[in-house]
C-alpha cells in the first residue's frame, strides 16, 4: 500500500471527521428544506413549455396556461419586459465606488478601468440577450440566493474548516500519536509531509465534494428548475445589492444557471484547497493540530478585518483576493465584485493568485521543515 | 563506518553535547550515562531529528545529511518512549512503517511475519494493540527497526517495559544481530549491556568521557560494569571518580 493512501486510512478513521460530516450534511438537508417556494416550482414547470427567452413567442405559450393565480402572476411578471440592459452604462457604479471609498491615484484610476471594462461585459449580456431571460422571474433573486449563497455557501464554510482541519490532523497526527520520531528517522523521513499533503488535499476536496453533492442533491430534488437551468444569470430579474446600490446582475462571460453553478462549484474547490496549503504552511511549523486551527482562524481573521483599517487602498484591494474575502463574496463571483474589488474576474485572480502564493509558502515552510530540529 | 567527528549540540544557551568524536563500527555499542547526561541528544543527532551545532556525523566519510534517505534507508531505530497506532494491529503497523522504510508490499509482509515470530507476538498479529502490554508494544517497536534489516540500529532505552524475561531474550537477540552490524543501545540499567556490549560509551559533563571494552572498564579493580558505573557517578548522576 502506497504511503499515501495509508494516510488516507488514517484521515478517515478519524471518528471526529465522520461525526463533522454527518452533522454538516444533516445541518444542510435541514436548511434547504426550508428553502421552498411553490410559486418558483410552477415558473420551473411552466419554463418547460415557455422556454427562457422572453418575447412575443413566450408570452403566446404561457398565454396557453389555464387561469389561475400563479398563472396570472406570471404572466403579468413576464409580459412587456423591457430590457435593463439596454443602454445600460457602469460608469455611474464606478463612481459611487471612489465617492464612498474615497479613492485616489492608482486605485481610483483601476476602480474606473474596471468599470469601463465592464461596461463591455454588459453590452456583451444585452447583445446576447442574457437580460431577456427569464431564470424565475421575480422569485429570481430569492432563488439565486437560495442556490447560490446558501445552499453553496454552507458546504464551503463547512468545506474550508474540514480541509484544514483534515490537514492539520494529518501533518499533527505523528505528533498526537508520538511516533514523529520514529517516522521521520525512516527512509522517507520528513519528506512524509509531502505524502500527507496530497492525502490532506485528496480527502479536503472529497469531503467538500461530498458535502456539495448531497446538499446540492437535495436542494435540486426539492426545487426542479424545470427549463431554467438554460436561463442565464444576467437576466433582467437578476440583481445585486452590495454597499454601492442595487443593480443588475452582470457576469463578465455569458452564464446560464447550469454553466454558472459548475463555475461556481470550481472556484469553491480552489477555494478550498486554499485552505488546505494554508493548513499545511501552519502544520509544518505547530505541530499541535488545536493550536494550528486556531492561528488559522486568527489569521483569517485579521485578513477579513485588515482592508477596513488599512490607510492605503492597493493593499486593502490585495488583500479581498485573498481566500477569506472570496468564499465572503461568493454571491458577486464571476460579476464585477463591488467596490471591495479593483480588477476584474476577481474570483479567478484570487484563486490563482492565493494558489501560488500559498505554494510559494508551503515549499519555504518545507525546506524550513526540513532542517528543523525535532527536539521532543 | 559511522564517525561522530567534533560534535557539539547547543540549545540556546544550553550545551547538551560538547566536542564527541566517536567511531562505530559493527558491534554493540553501549551508551551508559545518567539521565540527561546527553545519550538521547547524541541518538537524535544519528538519526537526524536533530543536527549538529558544530562538527559532523559522516557515514563511509560522506555527511549524514547529505546521504538523506539513503542513510535514513540503513538505519533502524527504536525511539524511547515508543509511540504506536492505538487502533492498528502488530502487521497494519509494521506494513505502514514498511512503506515509509521503501519496502514493498509483498516483502514487508514477509518480514513482518518473520519478525513478529521472533519478537513472539505472531497470536496477536491482528489484534489492536489498544489493549496490549508496555513489553508488547515494545516488542512491535523492536520489529518496526528491524524491517528493513539496518546497517545501523539504533535502540534508545530499548528494554523499558520488558519483563526479566523478555530482557535476557532481547539481549540475545541484539548479541546475534550485531555480527554484521553497528548497534547503538542507550541505556541506563548496567545490566542490559553488560554481557553484549563490545564497548561502553559514558559522558562526563557533556563531553565524551569513555568509549571503551567492558573488561578495559572494569580493569582489575571492580567486578562488574554496576560498581564502575556506581563508583563514577554518584546518586544524583554526577561524576564522582574515574575508574
Amino acid at each position: 500500500m502506497s504511503i499515501v493512501k495509508h494516510e488516507l486510512r488514517k484521515i478517515l478513521l478519524f471518528p471526529a471527521l465522520i461525526g463533522f460530516v454527518v452533522l454538516a450534511l444533516v445541518l444542510n438537508i435541514a436548511v434547504v428544506t426550508t428553502m421552498r417556494s411553490s410559486y418558483a416550482d410552477f415558473i420551473a414547470e411552466a419554463s418547460l413549455t415557455t422556454g427562457v427567452h422572453l418575447g412575443a413567442e413566450f408570452n403566446e405559450r404561457a398565454a396557453q396556461f389555464e387561469p389561475g393565480l400563479y398563472a396570472d402572476i406570471f404572466r403579468a411578471q413576464t409580459a412587456d419586459i423591457a430590457d435593463v440592459l439596454y443602454g445600460y452604462t457602469t460608469g455611474y457604479i464606478a463612481d459611487m465606488a471612489v465617492e464612498q471609498l474615497g479613492l485616489g491615484g492608482l486605485s481610483e484610476w483601476l476602480m474606473r478601468w474596471k468599470y469601463e471594462q465592464f461596461q463591455h461585459a454588459a453590452r456583451s449580456r444585452q447583445q446576447a440577450g442574457d437580460s431577456m431571460t427569464l431564470y424565475f422571474a421575480e422569485m429570481t433573486f430569492m432563488r439565486h440566493q437560495a442556490i447560490f449563497n446558501y445552499t453553496m455557501g454552507l458546504p464551503v464554510f463547512q468545506g474550508i474548516t474540514l480541509a484544514a482541519l483534515i490537514m492539520l490532523f494529518s501533518l499533527g497526527y505523528e505528533n498526537a500519536a508520538k511516533t514523529e520520531h520514529m517516522v521521520y528517522a525512516t527512509k522517507t523521513g520528513r519528506k512524509i509531509s509531502k505524502h500527507k499533503l496530497l492525502a490532506g488535499v485528496i480527502a479536503g476536496l472529497s469531503v467538500y465534494a461530498l458535502l456539495a453533492a448531497v446538499t446540492l442533491t437535495v436542494y435540486f430534488a426539492l426545487n426542479p428548475m424545470g427549463g431554467t437551468w438554460g436561463s442565464s444569470v444576467s437576466s433582467g430579474f437578476n440583481f445585486v445589492i452590495d454597499g454601492i446600490t442595487a443593480r443588475p446582475f452582470i457576469t463578465w462571460h455569458s452564464f446560464n444557471v447550469a454553466q454558472y453553478l459548475i463555475a461556481s462549484l470550481v472556484v469553491s474547490l480552489g477555494v478550498v484547497l486554499c485552505f488546505t496549503l494554508m493548513a499545511y504552511s501552519v502544520g509544518l511549523w505547530v505541530r499541535n493540530s488545536y493550536i494550528g486551527f486556531l492561528l488559522i482562524v486568527v489569521q483569517n481573521g485579521v485578513l477579513f478585518l485588515l482592508p477596513f483599517y488599512l490607510p492605503i487602498m492597493i493593499p486593502g484591494f490585495t488583500i479581498t483576493q485573498s481566500p477569506i474575502w472570496l468564499v465572503l463574496m461568493r454571491t458577486m463571483w464571476f460579476t464585477d465584485g463591488g467596490s471591495n474589488v479593483i480588477l476584474p474576474h476577481f474570483e479567478t485572480v484570487g484563486v490563482v493568485g492565493s494558489l501560488a502564493v500559498l505554494t510559494a509558502i508551503g515549499l519555504f515552510s518545507a525546506a524550513r521543515f526540513k532542517r528543523r530540529n525535532l527536539v521532543s | 563506518m559511522l564517525i561522530v567527528d567534533n560534535v557539539t549540540k547547543k540549545f540556546g544557551n544550553f550545551t547538551a553535547l560538547e566536542d564527541i568524536s566517536l567511531e562505530f563500527q559493527n558491534g554493540v555499542y553501549g551508551l551508559l550515562a545518567p539521565n540527561g547526561a546527553g545519550k538521547t541528544t547524541l541518538i537524535k543527532m544519528l538519526t537526524t531529528l536533530i543536527f549538529p551545532t558544530k562538527g559532523q556525523i559522516l557515514y563511509d566519510g560522506v555527511e549524514i545529511t547529505q546521504l538523506d534517505e539513503a542513510y535514513r534507508d540503513m538505519l533502524g531505530y527504536l525511539p524511547q518512549d515508543f509511540g504506536y497506532y492505538r487502533n492498528y494491529s502488530p502487521m497494519q503497523f509494521l506494513s505502514y512503517i514498511a512503506a515509509l522504510k521503501g519496502i514493498d508490499g509483498n516483502t514487508a509482509k514477509q518480514k513482518a511475519l518473520q519478525l513478529l515470530e521472533i519478537v513472539a507476538l505472531t497470536d496477536v498479529k491482528d489484534k489492536k494493540m489498544r489493549k496490549f502490554s508496555g513489553g508488547m508494544i515494545q516488542r512491535v517497536g523492536i520489529a518496526q527497526a528491524m524491517l528493513n534489516d539496518p546497517k545501523i540500529l539504533i535502540l534508545d532505552e530499548p528494554t523499558a517495559g520488558l519483563d526479566p524475561k523478555e530482557r535476557v531474550r532481547f539481549r540475545n537477540l541484539i548479541a546475534d544481530l550485531a555480527e554484521d552490524r553497528t548497534v547503538i543501545f542507550s541505556t541506563h540499567i548496567v545490566s542490559d549491556i553488560e554481557s553484549i556490549a563490545h564497548r561502553v560509551i559514558m559522558f562526563k559533563d557533556h563531553k565524551l568521557l569513555c568509549c571503551d571494552s567492558p573488561d578495559a572498564l572494569r580493569g582489575d579493580r571492580f567486578n562488574n560494569l554496576e560498581e564502575v558505573f556506581m563508583h563514577i557517578y554518584d546518586e544524583d548522576g554526577v561524576i564522582v571518580e574515574l575508574p
